[in-house]
């Protein structure tokens, strides 16, 4: 069966040494998806502007470079703010605190949503059910709640929110592991494994984890998009990234807002990054779905 | 059914009883800070200054004396403290803002529910026609697209070219039935818009199965309407799993009006929930946590029932 096939051949790209295959299946993806494609260079272009945007920007983020609230010009692509900062260089610098949350957090989430999920469902029985109702609980939350919860307790700034935006991601990863262990634990080769007295560890290492793997890239891919909301809808209430440092939140807050009218370049630079990074990284995690585990097409959240 | 729907809200009860504990010990992890939030105004600080706001606030005690207090004036006095701010009681907040954030809510709901069931169902009757690719387009612009930005630019067009700005002040309902109705309107539209995407998605897909099916053919072998066919047979099972997610998608918009009530500065739970935050109202959030979670496990559980009882096949 074809898509069998695509399954097994991303999952050996997932593995870095085989370059060929990473080729191959690279080919394929633009072949069947070329606007997941598009997306995934446009996702590339936003992560090199937050890589080498002290490059990119012709002005310090928060150097007063100009008039206040100055219009568009071929100076100032985006006009200036209302202190006279360059709203051009804060956008491209912007870019960096998204990255960020949707590494970091992705990153600190996914992870230990794989390791309570995975673990949970193979414990089974008593352990299984207490993690499962404390993950009822965190579901229980409304997630930006809970998020802005968290940064309350741990302090607003960059690294808490980080930390805040991956723990709310952790409930909803870890129930996918949990599901996708649950059934792959009936595996045959799972048995036999345990037959010839492998330890747990090495099941859990060795058999279980490569077969959840490509679910992995979807399930991060996913969570790549709420992650980059969340942070700018914390940033945006002033409990994330604070000012002066810009993030594409923060700078449609304040100043943004209440110069709507008689500045509206203040808010468009973000508004449109914000836009166009979460619309690619979720129109190329359709479009990976789509190639990787076709079962699930459609079932967004 | 009667001991699965008890053993459900025991375990309701429970999961409220330990979001509500858990928050409680975790807002009083840095204690510090609801006396600092106090006497932020004031320049030097002594000792007794500090020892007198805690034992006003009563947070003088042990954190374990302080949760008992706490529970033993819920259970018995339907007391959920008082604000530390507003120096009332929580509940009286708690009440003020639910009106404002359920209306806003319902209205969204429904706009949710009609925009996404309709531009799905043409979506799934044309498949792979520009039709369809617009209406994905749509959707999925509707799902990334954050709520605050989307307002932003409303505002913006309908201030610059309407003259229309967000109201200032609050109409009440029965005050001035028109002015509240009409300030509902851009707010409600938008969280409408937003979470209409899940629903037109799920449409889409269902009814893309459904139509495929033999009992489908044979409608369409009986020569009946194609109107008819899609209403009373297609949409008919197709939407189950669209009705499903609509009771947790109302329970999720309860929970989510924080970013459209502070824009369009709506008096509602979403505010309310934002100040006591920023102040450090322990009070407030611990009663939050409580609303909010009482309200997703009783629409969860209302969902999981419902379901049941309308495809008998379903089981625990």
């Amino acid at each position: 069966m074809a898509t069998s096939n695509t399954a097994s051949e991303v999952l050996a790209n997932a593995r870095p040494t085989k370059k060929l295959d990473l080729w191959k299946g690279f080919k394929t993806f633009a072949r069947r998806q070329p606007i997941g494609m598009i997306c995934a260079f446009i996702i590339i272009g936003v992560i090199i502007t937050a890589i080498f945007a002290p490059l990119i920007q012709p002005y310090g983020e928060t150097d007063v470079v100009a008039r206040r609230l100055e219009a568009p010009s071929a100076k100032h692509l985006i006009g200036t703010d209302d202190i006279g900062r360059d709203v051009f260089s804060r956008t491209v610098n912007g870019a960096r605190v998204s990255l960020m949350a949707g590494v970091i957090a992705v990153a600190i989430g996914t992870a230990s949503g794989a390791v309570i999920g995975i673990s949970s469902g193979y414990a089974g029985g008593r352990t299984d059910l207490y993690i499962q109702r404390f993950v009822d609980a965190m579901l229980s939350m409304p997630s930006l709640i809970l998020a802005m919860v968290l940064v309350t307790i741990m302090g607003t700034g960059l690294i808490n929110s980080l930390l805040a935006i991956g723990i709310i991601l952790i409930p909803t990863q870890s129930r996918i592991f949990r599901s996708s262990t649950l059934s792959i634990k009936q595996e045959m080769y799972v048995e036999a494994a345990k037959a010839i007295g492998a330890s747990t560890p090495r099941i859990l290492v060795r058999h279980i984890f490569p077969q959840v793997l490509p679910l992995i890239i979807i399930v991060a891919s996913a969570a790549v998009a709420v992650a980059i909301i969340v942070e700018a809808s914390l940033s945006f209430l002033g409990l994330g990234v604070q000012p002066p440092t810009p993030s594409w939140g923060n700078m449609l807050s304040g100043p943004g807002r209440a110069y709507l009218e008689t500045a509206p370049w203040l808010v468009m630079g973000p508004g449109i990054a914000i836009s166009i990074t979460v619309l690619a990284y979720n129109m190329l995690g359709d479009a990976l779905r789509d190639v990787l585990d076709p079962r699930l097409r459609g079932s967004r959240r | 059914m009667q001991a699965y729907i008890l053993n459900r809200l025991v375990l309701a009860v429970a999961t409220v009883f330990f979001v509500a504990t858990a928050i409680f010990f975790m807002v009083r992890i840095i204690p510090g800070d609801a006396v600092f939030t106090q006497l932020q105004d004031a320049g030097h600080i002594t000792p007794e200054q500090i020892l007198e706001i805690k034992k006003r606030l009563g947070l003088d005690d042990n954190a374990l004396v302080q949760l008992f207090n706490w529970y033993k004036g819920i259970l018995l006095h339907g007391d959920f403290g008082i604000s530390f701010v507003t120096r009332a009681p929580v509940v009286t907040g708690l009440i003020d803002s639910i009106p404002v954030t359920v209306e806003l809510v319902i209205f969204a709901w429904t706009i949710s529910l009609f925009l996404g069931i309709t531009v799905g169902t043409i979506s799934a009757l044309k498949p792979n026609t520009p039709v369809d690719y617009f209406a994905r387009l749509i959707s999925i612009f509707g799902l990334s697209v954050p709520e605050f930005v989307l307002a932003t630019v409303i505002i913006l067009v309908l201030s610059k070219y309407i003259g229309w700005l967000p109201p200032i002040g609050y109409h009440a309902l029965l005050d001035d039935p028109w002015a509240n109705i009409r300030q509902y309107f851009i707010p409600a539209i938008l969280m409408g818009f937003s979470s209409s995407s899940t629903n037109m998605r799920i449409t889409r897909s269902a009814l893309l199965e459904v139509i495929r099916q033999d009992y489908i053919r044979t409608a369409r072998a009986k020569g009946l309407a194609e109107s008819s066919i899609i209403i009373r047979h297609a949409l008919k099972n197709a939407l189950a799993p669209v009705f499903t997610l609509a009771g947790t998608q109302l329970a999720r918009l309860l929970g989510g009006t924080v970013i459209v009530e502070t824009i369009f500065t709506m008096p509602g739970v979403g505010t309310w929930i934002l100040q006591g935050i920023n102040a450090r109202d322990y009070p407030v959030v611990q009663t939050a946590a409580i609303f909010l979670a009482t309200v997703m496990t009783i629409m969860n559980l209302i969902v999981d029932v419902s379901l049941k009882w309308l495809d008998p096949r379903v089981k625990y």
